[in-house]
């Protein structure tokens, strides 16, 4: 009996904790003139902070969904591997104690479509079925 | 005739509401130009504006350590954090800290603290060199830095944190991050100023107090970082002191591990040399919006004339609510005890809401 609780507390604690995911698939986008290519580990560092320039040298201006969007669930725990709750914590925490070096943007997915495809440096990630059609915006990479 | 004449008014009203329908598309296209130029106007405004953020928590802590605090609710802190942009490059950063609800008045009623913990201007040159000057937390290991009570799982505080190195510093710093290998950083802060209970106008020698925190964030797990701080002083009566640090943090999964070991190594100008040492380790576990964690933590405080153990140790579990990114409800337990006999172990247990007020 005791075994048989251990065992199932060991498989409850090991289990995979987060929010449902959506199925949608996750568009990242950068400024049809950016002609650097992404890898899901460059986005993560730019979104973690340790890359704030383009190649190039250009500072990059990150924009974020809003914690409660679905898209930006999606998109923490597929490319942060931590979900946005977590995510927008570790932000807060970096921006107050002064360590934030490029802090993101904070716009709803139209306003980032518009913004990625009028500003030369920034990047940022919506619903695939957003960008379709979309002009000024190229995109890098596609989260499944 | 009759039928030509019946059609001209139905072919001028078309022609009119044409006319009218062009006026109006382009009355909107104006009116779409003006309103983007008053959104960046207005961004532009948001950008140059100062920031206010900040945080608030209150506790209520029952213990039973001999002359320790009374039991009670404690409304501990409002920290309020102003930032702004100066420039593209500068930007100035500040907290002021409101400690136990304090109170100054006209009949000399002394109550709390007023802190300005932090003051400072930085310039970003570049991702891997920017400078700041004035009053910051000294950067050694990680709660040093990462203490805010919003973002750290206890309202106490590991034993050795702040004994070891310095709280806060005023002096200048270099600090940054680069790349070394693929999805592998180097963060550092390098940093030279007054030193250890140096702060404000009251700087009591004339010697500068020099000080490295270097970390390796590695590719590994969720997140793994691992650390070495240095910092050497020479103290007001004196001393001179050494201190040397190391910290890790690791993520995996639900997982979380943080650990720092530190030890200050003072050679007084009189009486014998002592070493003061400390570490904690503390494990936790996320599920959905529960923190449950436990932590163990020591200190050994010696000096040049104590030649008795003073090791002090504390167990903690606790148990973290999160109501959303901003709100945690906390729920701590602490187990005191000493090497020394003379001192009475104690507990203490506190609960706490805690607010970050920032976007």
């Amino acid at each position: 009996m005791n075994n048989r609780y251990i065992v199932s507390l060991v498989l409850v604690l090991t289990l995979p904790v987060g929010s449902a995911i959506a199925a949608e698939k996750i568009a990242v986008i950068v400024n049809a003139k950016n002609t650097q290519t992404l890898l899901a580990a460059d986005v993560k560092n730019i979104y973690k902070d340790n890359v704030v320039t383009w190649s190039s040298g250009a500072p990059i201006s990150v924009y974020d969904l809003p914690v409660k969007s679905e898209f930006r669930e999606t998109f923490s725990q597929r490319v942060l591997g931590t979900s946005a709750r977590d995510a927008a914590t570790e932000w807060a925490n970096k921006k107050i104690t002064n360590s934030a070096k490029n802090p993101p943007t904070t716009k709803p997915d139209a306003v980032v479509i518009s913004n990625v495809a009028s500003e030369p440096g920034a990047i940022g990630y919506v619903s695939a079925d957003a960008v379709a059609g979309k002009e000024g915006i190229r995109v890098v990479l596609t989260i499944e | 005739m009759n039928r030509s004449l019946g059609l001209c008014p139905l072919l001028l009203t078309l022609a009119i509401a044409q006319v009218g329908q062009t006026a109006g598309a382009s009355t909107l296209e104006e009116d779409i130009v003006v309103l983007k130029e008053q959104v960046t106007e207005l961004n532009s405004r948001l950008d140059e504006a100062m920031t206010i953020s900040g945080y608030v928590d209150t506790e209520y802590s029952v213990n039973n350590k001999k002359g320790g605090a009374a039991n009670g609710i404690r409304i501990h802190h409002l920290s309020l954090f102003f930032e702004k942009r100066v420039t593209e490059k500068w930007r100035f950063f500040s907290e002021i800290e409101y400690e136990d609800g304090p109170l100054f008045d006209d009949k000399k009623t002394t109550e709390g603290k007023i802190y300005a913990e932090a003051v400072n201007l930085s310039y970003a040159w570049r991702s891997d060199i920017n400078l700041r000057g004035g009053r910051f937390f000294t950067p050694a290991g990680i709660w040093n830095i990462d203490h805010y009570p919003p973002f750290v799982p206890t309202q106490e505080r590991p034993l050795h944190v702040r004994n070891i190195f310095p709280q806060i510093f005023d002096g200048a710093m270099v600090y940054g991050t680069r790349p070394v290998a693929a999805n592998t950083f180097l963060k550092y802060d390098l940093y030279l100023g007054n030193g250890e209970g140096n702060t404000g106008k009251n700087d009591g020698n004339r010697e500068k107090a020099v000080g490295l925190n270097a970390g390796l964030l590695l590719p590994f797990l969720k997140h793994t970082e691992v650390g070495l701080t240095y910092y050497r002083d020479t103290l007001n009566n004196g001393t001179d002191k050494t201190a040397i640090g190391t910290h890790a943090k690791v993520k995996a999964g639900s997982f979380a591990f943080q650990g720092e070991y530190a030890s200050g190594n003072h050679k007084p100008t009189t009486g014998s040399d002592f070493v003061n040492t400390g570490y904690y380790a503390q494990f936790m576990y996320n599920i959905s919006h529960w923190t449950l964690g436990m932590r163990h933590s020591a200190y050994d405080k010696n000096s040049a004339t104590d030649a008795i153990d003073n090791k002090e140790v504390a167990n903690s579990v606790f148990v973290n609510y999160h109501i959303n990114h901003a709100l945690v409800l906390k729920l701590e337990h602490h187990r005191h005890s000493y090497d020394d006999a003379k001192k009475d172990p104690f507990r203490s247990t506190m609960a706490s809401i805690v607010a970050y007020l920032g976007s």
